[in-house]
């Protein structure tokens, strides 16, 4: 027993030790936890979601017709098996058959992980001819998916197309209040569950408070627009977790969904590279020693004052360096661009047969924003390239909407950003007085690190033609018109560059 | 429709019917389902009844096989009648009119 040292405690003393024992009682604050989460391994969904799905908790998935809601419950649930989550899945609008043969198409053979009792798949036909007479629950249903999650030891759930289910309950405060008790009950079992919901013009009066309900809320959402179809994937609640609130495109490709995210993460890494040569020793010294690795280059200028050619040298000089180039052509083939370079002194083919160059002529026509990122994300994965080339942005256009071409430079800009690929971009300009130092049509020019720009003067009786820096981020570049000549040995700058 | 099927359509006296009630036993409706359903019974079809009664809880693989997903419901066979009655019963004349019984017996 601890004793005092006088024979009564000062009053300061005991004012303390009320205070100490205050304090202790009211010692609550903790370091804040995150929720648990599971990782979906959907492609870009976890960067999305900042991690996962909220573990042993509800998540809704809307959409409308053909949004992509079952392949979306789908593919969670192959790759929740996967890793290793048996899983439960329940559908109330498609047949076993069905479901088999669309997973199938993606290539999951879900009769397999059926017969290793790592699935149950559950598909009720709903009898809309039944007849009601006074109350009746959800009970019976939950009783069912307890029993096989119970059988499988099943740790996430999928129910897909439960405005379906609800369908049999005439007014929207008896679904409502089924809602909460099958909610209740995913709860009570800790399962990670997914449920799907068709959205209709008039079904977010009924089905509204699932969004109150749920701690996860993901939007689908399908659009044509000049007959180009974009995917869009946007996460309007996660309780109690950072989220990525805007809307990602997505695709569905053969071997399921890849979203494709632009987060917050991306606007920050922006680190200054090493220099590195236009591979022209003259046009170094105009742009200040040259352009700094895994910056963006914008060379814009109108037709034939020589953006092929610039961008052609710049691809060279790397590839003779042995960095490895990707060059995307939006406006000529492969053979056409080749037999142009080697008129005007390039030897393509070379860097070509020594794996350095890679040509990819792009049609904008031929595919949605989302299904070009895709493809232009999956080649620059699979060479990965030190630098890419855009030949021509101003033709990114073409794919749809000037927003669609935006979204879909921004995009490619941060796929570049994140794996240190240095973007030049050619930038086609109408001719015309005012355009002069307007560097980019396309609006991305604040993401642009350096902006050369090209054009055309009139020297007496002949055409010059004229390189100006307008920006160059991290060096001491020229701020003057230089003249240069397109030659058979390539670009010439012809005064000197001294500042 | 030929004669006999018209026949036995018009004289339900004479059906023999079979019904499986689902419930989760120990729920509050489970009780009074399986009352109201004697008591129909015993009023529209003197005799001419069987029930069972499932637990799902204890056999969902029969509930999941009827595709019977909410509780109280009563699947009702016999005569070539198939037909589910969602529901605790307390509506008789919905009970009736399900088997074809209410205007005989309203008549």
């Amino acid at each position: 027993m601890r004793r005092h040292k006088g024979a009564l405690p000062t009053a300061f003393g005991c004012l303390e030790k009320f205070m100490n024992k205050k304090r202790e009682g009211d010692n609550f604050r903790v370091k804040p936890q995150l929720l648990p989460k599971v990782p979906t391994k959907i492609k870009g969904l976890d960067e999305v979601l900042n991690g996962g799905l909220p573990e042993g908790r509800l998540t809704i998935v809307s959409g409308g017709p053909g949004a992509g809601k079952t392949i979306f419950g789908l593919e969670l649930l192959v790759r929740g098996i996967e890793a290793g989550n048996p899983a439960v899945f329940i559908s109330f609008e498609e047949s076993g058959k069905a479901m088999r043969q669309n997973a199938l198409s993606m290539g999951w053979d879900l009769s397999k992980i059926e017969k290793n009792d790592k699935l149950a798949l559950i598909t009720p036909e709903i009898d809309f001819d039944a007849v009601s007479s006074g109350e009746f629950h959800i009970d019976g249903l939950c009783a069912i998916l307890e029993g096989q999650a119970r059988r499988i030891n099943a740790k996430i759930i999928v129910i897909d197309a439960v405005d379906m289910l609800m369908r049999l309950y005439n007014t929207p405060e008896r679904a409502r209040s089924q809602f909460v008790t099958l909610n209740r009950w995913l709860v009570k079992q800790n399962l990670t569950a997914v449920m799907t919901v068709k959205e209709t013009e008039d079904a977010h009066t009924v089905y509204d408070y699932l969004d109150f309900m749920a701690d996860c809320v993901i939007k689908l959402d399908q659009r044509v627009h000049e007959q180009v179809t974009t995917r869009r994937l946007h996460v309007t609640k996660y309780r109690g977790s950072d989220f990525s609130n805007r809307e990602h495109p997505f695709v569905i490709t053969r071997q399921g969904i890849v979203v494709m995210p632009l987060t917050s993460l991306d606007l920050v890494q922006q680190s200054i590279g090493k220099l590195i040569s236009s591979s022209n020793e003259k046009l170094d010294v105009v742009l200040g020693g040259g352009f700094r690795k895994g910056s963006s280059v914008l060379i814009s200028g109108p037709s034939g004052s020589g953006k092929t050619t610039l961008a052609f040298m710049l691809s060279e000089g790397a590839a003779k360096r042995g960095e490895r180039v990707l060059y995307l052509s939006f406006e000529q083939s492969e053979l056409s661009l080749s037999s142009e370079m080697k008129s005007v002194g390039f030897d393509l083919q070379s860097q070509i047969e020594n794996g350095n160059l890679r040509i990819v002529p792009v049609m904008p026509e031929s595919m949605g924003m989302e299904e070009h990122l895709y493809s232009i994300i999956f080649k620059i994965e699979d060479y990965k390239p030190d630098h890419v080339v855009l030949d021509a942005i101003s033709a990114t256009d073409r794919i749809g909407s000037s927003q669609a071409a935006l979204d879909f430079l921004i995009r490619l800009y941060h796929v570049a950003k994140k794996r240190n690929i240095t973007c030049i971009y050619t930038n086609q300009t109408i001719s015309s007085k005012k355009d002069e130092l307007i560097i980019s049509g396309v609006g991305i020019s604040s993401l642009v690190d350096t902006a050369i720009l090209l054009n055309y003067f009139r020297d007496n009786d002949r055409i010059g033609r004229s390189v100006l820096v307008l920006k160059s981020r991290g060096t001491r570049h020229s701020d003057r018109y230089h003249e240069f000549r397109i030659t058979d040995e390539g670009i010439v700058i012809v005064d000197s560059a001294n500042n | 429709m030929n004669n006999f099927a018209e026949q036995q359509e018009s004289n339900p006296q004479n059906h023999h019917y079979t019904f499986t009630l689902f419930v989760i036993k120990s729920g509050a409706n489970s009780e009074r389902a399986k009352e109201n359903l004697e008591n129909h019974c015993d009023k529209w079809l003197q005799g001419r009844y069987d029930i069972k009664v499932v637990d799902v809880v204890e056999d969902f693989q029969t509930a999941l096989k009827h595709n019977i997903l909410l509780t109280p419901s009563v699947l009702v066979t016999g005569s070539g009648l198939k037909k589910v009655i969602h529901g605790d019963l307390s509506d008789s004349r919905k009970f009736a009119e399900a088997l074809n019984l209410y205007n005989e017996k309203d008549e």
